[in-house]
């Protein structure tokens, strides 16, 4: 049987459902790497597709990928397929591996291109992570990269003066789309894909009518919303 | 891996100025960004307090000071 999956849609998180999970991560499937970038909190973040410049004028110059996989807290391990590596954080204790262990700065990170660019995405799976219980994710490149996402338990952060006392919902990973939608897993099961955009103003698809002659009629107080 | 701790405190300003995600996600490129022109927060690595990160998604949203 065929089916069509709307990357427009909305999936509002109702537990653990690894195939629709599945399904939306299939949107990566051939969209070519661009680049690496490391953001604030030291999160990396894979950016894949088509090459778009930001919306803030204050990143003027600054592109960003169409599709944009973001680790945010998760530990992480890329095998590179352009060079004999591995590049992980978080994965590995180093303590265990200190002969083989470099570590690498955040500009060598972004600079080095560990994915050759324009490698294809090949597959986006996701997978139940130990010890969590939350998805993890494995990304399949077309030069025999690989990149594993792995959730780590969440830590709370320390008290600090003017902080709201509600920990903000952190995820696992996320997905933004080029669909004004985004995924985000985690953590836990939880997963929903949703609009990624404030709403705007809909707009109309077919062009108002033009508005009778006005009828004399009496006045009626309220308003239309009267009833 | 990222420090949950300055991604939690973004993600609470994030949510502090009603930023839609996609919004969210630029700010922290604003924020590293910041950081790597040598405007660094008094924190360890740089990092700046949620004081000094209200400030900064004041600068970006165009909000001007308090």
């Amino acid at each position: 049987m065929a089916g069509v999956i709307d990357l427009q849609g909305v999936h509002k998180p109702a537990g653990p459902d690894y195939d629709s999970l599945r399904s939306y991560l299939s949107q990566l499937i051939g969209e070519p790497f661009l680049f690496a970038r490391v953001g604030y909190g030291d999160e990396l973040t894979l950016h894949l597709g088509t090459p778009r410049d930001a919306r803030n004028p204050k990143l003027r110059n600054r592109v960003r990928g169409s599709y944009l996989l973001a680790v945010r807290g998760s530990a992480w391990q890329l095998k590179s397929g352009v060079a004999p590596v591995i590049v992980e954080a978080g994965v590995i204790d180093p303590l265990h591996l200190s002969q083989l262990y470099r570590p690498i700065s955040t500009e060598e990170l972004e600079r080095t291109p560990f994915i050759q660019p324009g490698a294809r995405v090949l597959a986006a799976e996701p997978f139940v992570a130990r010890p969590t219980g939350g998805y993890g994710l494995l990304v399949a490149f077309s030069d025999g990269s690989a990149v594993l996402i792995n959730p780590t338990p969440l830590e709370h952060p320390a008290d600090e003066p003017g902080a709201p006392e509600k920990v903000p919902h952190i995820s696992d990973w996320e997905l933004l789309t080029p669909h004004a939608r985004y995924l985000w897993v985690g953590p836990g099961s939880a997963w929903g894909y949703e609009p990624s955009r404030q709403a705007e103003p809909p707009v109309p698809t077919n062009p108002p009518k033009p508005s009778p002659p006005a009828a004399k009629k009496r006045p009626r107080k309220g308003g239309p919303s009267s009833g | 891996m990222g420090h949950k701790r300055d991604i939690t405190q973004s993600q609470a300003i994030a949510e502090e100025f009603g930023m839609d995600v996609e919004t969210r996600f630029e700010f922290g490129d604003y924020i590293e960004e910041c950081k790597r022109q040598g405007d660094r927060g008094s924190g360890k690595r740089g990092d700046f307090t949620y004081a000094e990160l209200r400030a900064k998604a004041r600068e970006f949203l165009g909000l001007g000071d308090e």
